[in-house]
């Protein structure tokens, strides 16, 4: 009879165990890219959709694949974006073509400060590229104020596209409890 | 007995009766668990830096004004990932028999090659008037914001038309939530 009841409680505990890491995993971010099951939600806009800081500015695009591109090659784009307060931004991303020595980049800013910036640097890649990194930042509460995110895309120099980005973040109501890794898709 | 029985026929109708009544009040404030994003052409960016238009004050609906015989003006559309594009309702002014608007869901990964229509609605021409036509996806399409951007085309074909025959008002997505 004992040992019915010590097999039964072993039983028990180990579904309770079990229960405990389905809800771990629910917490962790998932390395992979599909939808549900993830706390990681993506923000992506296409270049096409964007607005020229410089009403001067002269620009071509496509509005199939996104990409915009200037022969003057000076083009900056920029966006405002709604994360909602207490998030967490996780990556960007930028996407676009450089070739030549010029170069195409992103500054990501909130509140006028930079939170990430970076640029292709004269990569010379013949198709579509990205380039991007991970961050941690942590939008704050400000409810009374304007927190305005702000991403602006920018062209440097003949024969560069700039197409878009895509942004990572963790929704409020996990931000504080999902484990943070880089390994995870930008 | 037979009253209790009563009693407690009368409390199980209720509470059925209850029941029902939410979850009709939940759908009507959801539309049937359906919801909308409303995009303005107003606030779309054309695809060209030379592209003339303008607005019409009356109906803030926007016009293509310059000499191209073609043109796009493009919204980001920012969708919830998981979420479902059920259809998409286009609402315009069309007072020309040849030309046509239409409003267009674009799917991209940045190449030509990974790009789609998710759905179009066109004017379909010779209206006369303000009108909206409403297509529906025979297969809801889900949000991947992880590889894909969404944008609104609004879309205009026509050299001969007056400029402001062809106007571009307002395109309706409509959206159900994910799991």
């Amino acid at each position: 009879m004992n040992t019915i009841i010590k097999q039964a409680v072993r039983l028990i505990v180990m579904i309770l165990i079990s229960l405990q890491l389905s809800a771990e995993e629910k917490a962790m971010i998932d390395e992979n890219r599909p939808f549900g099951g993830t706390s990681i939600r993506y923000i992506s806009s296409s270049a096409a959709g964007m607005y020229p800081t410089d009403p001067g500015y002269t620009y071509q695009g496509n509005y199939l694949s996104g990409c915009r591109y200037s022969n003057s090659g000076l083009l900056e784009l920029v966006e405002n974006i709604d994360i909602p307060d207490g998030s967490r931004i996780i990556s960007v991303t930028a996407m676009g073509e450089d070739m030549s020595s010029g170069w195409f980049g992103y500054t990501l800013q909130v509140d006028g400060q930079d939170i990430a910036n970076q640029a292709s640097s004269g990569t010379l890649a013949y198709n579509l590229m990205t380039i991007g990194e991970y961050i941690d930042f942590h939008m704050p509460y400000f409810s009374y104020q304007q927190q305005k995110v702000t991403m602006t895309l920018s062209q440097l120099g003949s024969s560069i596209k700039i197409c878009g980005y895509r942004i990572g973040y963790l929704p409020p109501d996990v931000a504080d409890d999902v484990i943070f890794v880089n390994n995870f898709y930008r | 007995m037979k009253i209790k029985h009563t009693r407690l026929c009368m409390l199980g109708l209720t509470v059925i009766a209850g029941w029902f009544a939410s979850v009709n009040a939940g759908e009507k404030s959801f539309d049937n668990g359906r919801y909308y994003l409303r995009v303005g052409a107003l606030g779309a960016s054309p695809e060209l830096s030379s592209y003339q238009h303008s607005l019409d004050p009356a109906t803030r609906c926007v016009y293509h004004s310059g000499s191209e015989a073609t043109a796009s003006y493009v919204v980001n559309l920012h969708m919830p990932d998981g979420h479902k594009i059920i259809g998409l309702n286009y609402d315009f002014y069309d007072s020309d028999a040849a030309g046509y608007t239409a409003a267009k869901i674009i799917r991209s990964d940045g190449t030509i090659a990974g790009s789609s229509y998710v759905v179009a609605v066109l004017s379909q021409g010779s209206y006369f008037g303000y009108s909206s036509e409403y297509e529906e996806l025979l297969t809801p399409h889900i949000i991947d914001n992880s590889r894909y951007q969404y944008v609104m085309q609004f879309y205009r074909i026509n050299p001969t038309a007056q400029d402001d025959d062809l106007q571009m008002c307002q395109a309706r997505v409509v959206l159900e939530p994910g799991p």
